[in-house]
């Protein structure tokens, strides 16, 4: 029962005030909600990002070890220099074919490819005075994550072993680094 | 039926039947409930039009239907003495009428069509008799009889007279007697228990007349304020959640120094790096594949690797011959045997890659084009004639 000398109209007017507020009320709180579960679900993403960040992080290390800074790699001296004393090569005939950035899954990974050839064909050529020899100084080389080998032609050529690796490439990272 | 009806005066209700009866009870009023009655009170069944000195309240209703219902019945308008009105609100006190109690007693009692409920006040010169007649629950008349003060030797008198003449007015009415005094012997009355007085409803004054406008938007007021609690009380929580939410995504972000604003940016690159370290190894085991080709073919009697050709898994379009589909083989090695001479070429080639198949554990064929070749006596040096092979392969590119 209804307190005596209540007023219907004010009465009504509040029963459709609390209507129209519990409807505005309850869409807020859905929307409020659907915020707060979104906030949470950038909170899990994040920490999902940030265990596969950590996870991968130590790759920074491995990257900044594996590939050798393309400032370092000043002249064909320079370059010669990296693809080391074993196998030979012939420095005076070297010469840089084409340089490209790295992109691999369509992401450029922050490196240049510096293909290299001997001078004639697309390729650098290797000698060693023996099969053997010449074969561990390629698997040597294709050890290395910094150099890319395409095909390699092995011949006799007059008393050596021949190589012909085409193309080969070096891989030189940019020098900035993000240090972490 | 004889019962007499005692009433407490220390404790039981203050009744005030007029100005001067009220000012002097108000002095010494405690927590006893104030009951209005007498002159300080007008009650009538046709609308009271601006009576001198008195206030309109609120009309009651007389019945107890509601106010939208078909049973509903005529009013009964109310007004109280501006004087007594005055004293009663600057007490502060919250009265009940007489004329409330009696009808509010009459609507609910049971038992027959008509009765006839009476109320009896000692006024400070006169006893006021208060007569409400219904018929079935609904107020129908009403009426106000001063009669001598009770301590008049006449005044028993009166009140027999009184109810003698009410009960020819009323054959058919039960008569119900509510006190305050006590009720006359030897007449036939029920007698309305005391606590009518003390369950009456209190008035809340206001000078007007009308009531409060608390009173009459407090329960919407209320209403209005409980939705607005209750919609803040209800966006709190999900309000929290957020917040903590928030709060922790910019604490861990502000552990990794807010790398998160080129966060998927630096985990992609992250992770193509790692691919790149994956795919890079896939290079090793091509070279060392090749070797053992190249090892098995040189443990062969009679068998000499003029040429041999690793082919690039690296980089698709560089190769592919016309006439193949797909890629090229994985490697192709160029090989000449000593030559015999009772079968073809294609013939001797056949044991030859079988033996090789098997040794290397893979399948071998022979080259599509420039297949097989022979050399003449001059052209290896040593007498045999000898048969060249292109024999092509593919590595097991199980891991």
């Amino acid at each position: 029962m209804l307190p005596k000398d209540t007023s219907m109209l004010s009465l009504l007017a509040a029963l459709a005030f609390s209507g129209l507020l519990a409807s505005a009320g309850f869409d807020s709180y859905t929307a409020m909600t659907d915020k707060a579960q979104a906030q949470a679900e950038a909170v899990e993403d994040f920490q999902e990002w940030k265990r596969q960040y950590t996870q991968l992080l130590p790759l920074e290390g491995r990257w900044s070890q594996a590939l050798r800074p393309l400032n370092e790699a000043r002249d064909l001296y320079t370059l010669h220099q990296m693809l080391g004393e074993h196998p030979r090569s012939n420095p005076d005939t070297l010469l840089v074919e084409r340089i490209e950035r790295v992109i691999l899954n369509e992401r450029d990974l922050g490196a240049q490819r510096v293909c290299l050839s001997s001078g004639s064909g697309s390729g650098v050529v290797f000698t060693e005075k023996d099969f053997p020899t010449l074969l561990a100084g390629l698997e040597a080389l294709s050890l290395r994550p910094d150099v890319q080998m395409g095909s390699v032609h092995l011949s006799q050529e007059k008393a050596e072993a021949r190589a012909f690796v085409s193309p080969l490439c070096l891989l030189l990272r940019d020098e900035e680094e993000p240090q972490k | 039926m004889s019962l007499k009806l005692k009433v407490q005066k220390r404790e039981g209700p203050l009744f005030a039947c007029d100005v001067s009866q009220l000012s002097k009870g108000l002095k010494t009023l405690g927590k006893e409930r104030l009951v209005l009655c007498g002159s300080t009170l007008l009650g009538s069944l046709e609308p009271l039009k601006g009576v001198a000195g008195y206030v309109a309240q609120p009309p009651r209703s007389t019945t107890r239907a509601m106010p939208w219902s078909k049973a509903k019945g005529k009013s009964l308008y109310v007004s109280i003495d501006k004087e007594a009105l005055a004293l009663v609100v600057k007490a502060r006190q919250k009265p009940v009428f007489a004329l409330d109690a009696l009808l509010r007693y009459g609507q609910r009692v049971k038992g027959a069509d008509e009765h006839v409920v009476l109320g009896a006040f000692e006024g400070s010169d006169a006893t006021v008799v208060l007569m409400l007649h219904f018929r079935k629950s609904e107020l129908v008349a009403l009426n106000e009889y001063t009669l001598a003060p009770a301590s008049a030797h006449t005044f028993e008198m009166d009140l027999h007279v009184l109810l003698e003449r009410l009960r020819m007015a009323h054959a058919q009415a039960i008569f119900h007697w509510c006190g305050p005094l006590s009720a006359p012997a030897g007449q036939a009355l029920q007698l309305a228990p005391a606590s009518l007085w003390q369950t009456a409803h209190g008035h809340n004054l206001t000078l007007s007349g009308r009531p409060s406008l608390l009173r009459q938007h407090g329960l919407a007021l209320g209403l209005v304020l409980a939705s607005v609690a209750s919609v803040f009380v209800a966006l709190y929580v999900p309000y929290t959640q957020y917040v903590t939410a928030r709060d922790a995504l910019s604490r861990e972000n502000s552990q990794l120094q807010g790398e998160y604003s080129f966060a998927s940016e630096k985990l992609a690159l992250l992770r193509a790096r790692q691919a790149f370290f994956e795919v890079s190894s896939h290079g090793d085991r091509r070279l060392v594949q090749f070797k053992t080709v190249l090892e098995v073919l040189a443990q062969q009697e009679d068998l000499r690797v003029r040429e041999s050709q690793l082919n690039s898994n690296l980089d698709p379009v560089s190769r592919g011959r016309p006439g193949q589909t797909g890629k090229a083989a994985d490697f192709e090695v160029l090989v000449d045997v000593p030559r015999e001479p009772d079968s073809t070429a294609l013939a001797q080639s056949r044991p030859l890659l079988q033996e090789l198949s098997a040794q290397m554990g893979m399948n071998l064929r022979l080259a599509t084009t420039d297949p097989y070749k022979d050399i003449e006596k001059s052209a290896s040096g040593d007498n045999k004639a000898r048969r060249q092979y292109r024999i092509q392969g593919d590595f097991n590119n199980a891991p």
